[in-house]
């Protein structure tokens, strides 16, 4: 009745499954108001940033209102709705449905958070519009393929570091807890509205660790007129981070789905 | 006196309910960092633009105002996701004192967050605080969290009709107090038409007495401004225990109110 | 070789509590031929989700082996995910933002059902289980039956061989519960294995091939349902009703030969009598007409009587 599976999955069956992944965490996405609405609302924080550079007449700053728009937003994409994954499989009791399928759930998770980085690309839209419409101050993209390539860049960042994220927060007694505890730290280390050199010289060298610092950085600079230097080691390290989130988080979900058919929960110890 | 009663109640619900997100260790090691750190975030905008009045403006905002207004509104919807709304709507007591109790656990969160953050930012600054203007401060600070919690009674009350639509409506009320309460900017920054709505908020004028105690105003300006973040404060009261009652008889003749 | 097959299966938890360690299997050695549907009967933490969740891969056992057509479940993990479906009861289990259709066709592609194949099978699926003209809802506004029946068309999406269907008539009507004991029995009759974790004595009589009884994480009998109730008594049992002045012949039943014994009965004026001899049941017929008794009736103890015989009434314990 079945086809017989052997071991590795066939690359077209691979394929199918990613698209067919993407499909169905678009519509879950889509049609839960919570989290969508949570992709529009974030962008709208530019609103403030907006509002104090130009009180101050410091309207020419506007890329860093936006970079923080965009930021927020993916970050947000990431932390609360693509770290969710996991812990709302399990709530929903659908997690064990899904280990039990053929299917490796690596491969399932990090299509989904990475779909959902992706649509956090809305803040970069929405920060814009606001800038304009609200604001009157229109942001020039001088460098459109910097641009370009740290959104990507920076939605596969995202996505990747969301697997370690869903894994772990999986783990946690309350999801809640750590979402709200989490990306604070992160969103001042990255300096995703002001440049870390503004931090005290103590924190300064930790921000390179966090992926949201080489994105700001890539992405005010594309709204600059000056040339944008080292922009292939940049655009490299910001990846390898990126990938060393998902190694690090397919490590972890491994150890948690092993201690889940183990122990008949999750869990690390 | 029973709605009394069953307010403490509602507060033990919460309680409980603030114990299930935090514990101490996890509130002040997870909830201040993150509080903190996302003042700071906002604050350095003030050494962005190169300016000590600016920086000065932007952290007595910001910290006075630190975690004020979350949580309370999703609070609002637990009981209509949890299933006991209906129990509430029936019983004799009516709805209001429970979820007002249940909500009202989170202002002494507001008060604590904005409390430390307000004192741990000023001195990292080394800005000095004088004991009677720190104590002013304080008092300021719960004036404020407690009129802001009135606004987010009737918020919640209009929440708890949809609950998916809870975060979004805390997320506005945070996002209003940030924007158009003299936090990030005064508020005749904003354009004329907004101003009379942005007075009618609270924060607006407690916010405004903060500012003045530190810059060693008069108190009787103080008091003023007090005065009417308390008006306001009182309005946002009536108001919040209009929508519940309406909407409890509202949902009573629409069979909005499911039992299961 | 049988479908699924267990060999001393054990699991032991371990907890925080007072007693580290909880044992939920010990010991159980069940062979379930190809094309049997086997019920899996006991009380709430007899081990029931604790065997159908290492069968499917998601748990590990402690001790001992299982295989699904010999395929080891620790050892052959992916082979045996590609036999099986899981069918849960209940709200558990489902994405409510997606539809019914969509539901399929995201399990098809977790099951590598070729692409070309998903959207015939998810049509005849959902035509099946009779969820056609709903194909296009979100799951959300289902019902109870509804969701249920989605579920059962889940399983079936890869074509499995082998079916475990964990308490799915729970929270069920009784028409939404015979329909789906209907479908059952067709898969059945399609050559399908099935393992049904149920409260639900009816149901188990009803659909199952042999029931086995699992207390305490130890399975206690299988048998069939007929032989079940042979533990309990080997011969039919007359219940009958008395009116006014009739009382007068029960003396005479209970001198009876064959007659074991005759006791109240649970409603006001009804009666018990137990036999340990079938062949007595004439007489006793014959002594209770004669009586002018008109409400007789004889029956042999039920799966559910067979169950609280066997593992003994627990009142509102869990």
């Amino acid at each position: 009745m079945n086809h017989p599976l052997s071991g590795a999955i066939p690359l077209t069956a691979l394929l199918r499954l990613v698209v067919a992944t993407a499909a169905t965490q678009a519509r879950l996405f889509l049609r839960n108001t919570q989290e969508w609405t949570r992709a529009l609302m974030m962008p709208l924080q530019a609103l403030v940033a907006l509002a104090v550079l130009v009180h101050s007449g410091r309207a020419d700053l506007a890329g860093y209102a936006l970079t923080a728009s965009l930021l927020f937003t993916i970050g947000d994409m990431g932390f609360f709705v693509g770290s969710e994954i996991v812990a709302g499989d399990r709530s929903r009791q659908v997690l064990e449905l899904l280990i039990a399928t053929p299917a490796p759930y690596f491969v399932v998770l990090i299509t989904r958070t990475l779909l959902v980085a992706f649509l956090g690309l809305v803040g970069f839209a929405e920060g814009w519009l606001i800038a304009r419409l609200i604001f009157g101050v229109s942001i020039a993209v001088h460098h459109p393929w910097v641009l370009a390539g740290a959104l990507l860049a920076t939605v596969f960042a995202a996505g990747a570091t969301a697997v370690l994220s869903a894994a772990l927060f999986s783990l946690a007694r309350s999801t809640r807890t750590l979402q709200n505890a989490v990306n604070g730290p992160f969103y001042l280390l990255g300096g995703i509205l002001v440049p870390v050199t503004f931090l005290p010289l103590w924190l300064q060298p930790l921000s390179p660790f966090v992926f949201f610092f080489w994105s700001a950085g890539l992405v005010r600079d594309s709204f600059t007129i000056a040339p944008v230097e080292n922009i292939f080691v940049r655009l490299t390290v910001l990846l390898a981070l990126g990938v060393a989130g998902a190694t690090a988080g397919g490590l972890v979900l491994g150890r948690m789905i092993g201690h889940l058919r183990r122990n008949g929960r999750l869990g690390l110890v | 006196m029973n709605a009394l009663r069953v307010f403490r109640f509602g507060l033990l619900v919460g309680a409980r309910d603030f114990a299930s997100f935090w514990t101490w260790k996890s509130w002040c090691g997870g909830w201040m960092l993150r509080i903190l750190t996302t003042v700071y975030l906002w604050v350095l905008l003030g050494r962005l633009l190169a300016s000590p009045e600016k920086l000065h403006y932007l952290t007595v905002g910001f910290a006075a105002t630190a975690g004020v207004g979350m949580f309370a509104v999703a609070a609002a919807s637990w009981d209509r996701l949890e299933g006991t709304y209906p129990l509430l709507v029936v019983s004799p007591s009516g709805v209001a004192p429970s979820l007002i109790g249940r909500m009202a656990v989170w202002v002494f969160s507001w008060i604590a967050s904005a409390v430390v953050t307000f004192f741990i930012v000023m001195l990292s600054f080394r800005w000095r605080v004088s004991f009677a203007a720190g104590a002013a401060v304080v008092s300021l600070i719960v004036l404020i969290s407690v009129s802001t919690f009135f606004l987010t009674v009737a918020v919640g009350a209009v929440a708890a009709l949809a609950p998916r639509s809870r975060n979004m409506c805390s997320f506005f009320v945070t996002l209003s107090i940030a924007a158009f309460c003299g936090v990030s900017v005064p508020v005749d920054f904003w354009p004329g038409w907004m101003q009379p709505v942005c007075h009618l908020l609270p924060v607006t004028h407690g916010l405004e007495a903060i500012r003045l105690v530190l810059d060693a105003a008069e108190p009787g300006a103080v008091l003023r401004k007090a005065g009417l973040e308390t008006f306001v404060g009182l309005g946002w009261l009536a108001v919040s225990l209009t929508i519940l009652t309406r909407f409890a008889d509202a949902g009573r003749r629409d069979g909005s109110i499911d039992l299961e | 070789m049988s479908a699924i097959s267990t060999l001393s299966l054990g699991r032991v938890f371990q907890t925080s509590g007072k007693a580290k360690e909880v044992r939920a299997l010990a010991g159980v050695s069940l062979e379930i031929e190809e094309g049997e549907v086997r019920g899996l009967l006991g009380p709430n933490g007899a081990g029931k989700t604790t065997l159908v969740k290492i069968l499917s891969t998601v748990l590990l056992p402690t001790e001992g082996t299982a295989t699904i057509f010999g395929h080891d479940v620790v050892r052959d993990t992916a082979a045996v995910r590609a036999m099986i479906g899981i069918v849960f009861g209940g709200d558990r289990g489902l994405y409510w933002q997606l539809t019914a259709r969509e539901t399929l066709e995201y399990w098809a592609a977790l099951y590598r059902v070729p692409a070309k194949e998903t959207k015939k099978r998810v049509g005849e699926l959902l035509e099946r289980v009779g969820l056609a003209d709903r194909a296009d809802e979100r799951v959300e506004g289902f019902s109870r039956g509804m969701k249920q029946r989605l579920h059962l068309a889940r399983g079936l999406v890869a074509n499995a061989r082998v079916l475990f269907l964990d308490e799915p008539t729970i929270g069920l009507d009784p028409i939404a519960a015979r329909d789906f004991r209907t479908l059952v029995k067709e898969l059945k009759g399609e050559g399908r294995t099935i393992l049904l974790t149920t409260h639900d004595m009816a149901e188990a009589e009803a659909v199952c091939d042999r029931v086995a009884l699992i207390d305490h994480g130890r399975v206690l009998a299988v048998e069939t349902p007929a032989s079940l109730a042979r533990l309990v008594s080997q011969h039919e049992r007359v219940d009958f009703e008395l009116t006014g002045g009739q009382e007068a012949v029960l003396p005479s039943l209970r001198a009876l030969p064959g007659v074991a014994a005759v006791n109240p009965g649970p409603d006001d004026n009804s009666h018990r009598l137990e036999l340990t001899d079938g062949a007595a049941l004439g007489g006793v017929l014959q002594l209770l007409v004669a009586a002018g008794v008109t409400s007789i009736r004889t029956s042999r103890p039920s799966l559910e009587e067979v169950y609280i015989h066997m593992i003994g009434d627990r009142g509102l314990t869990v």
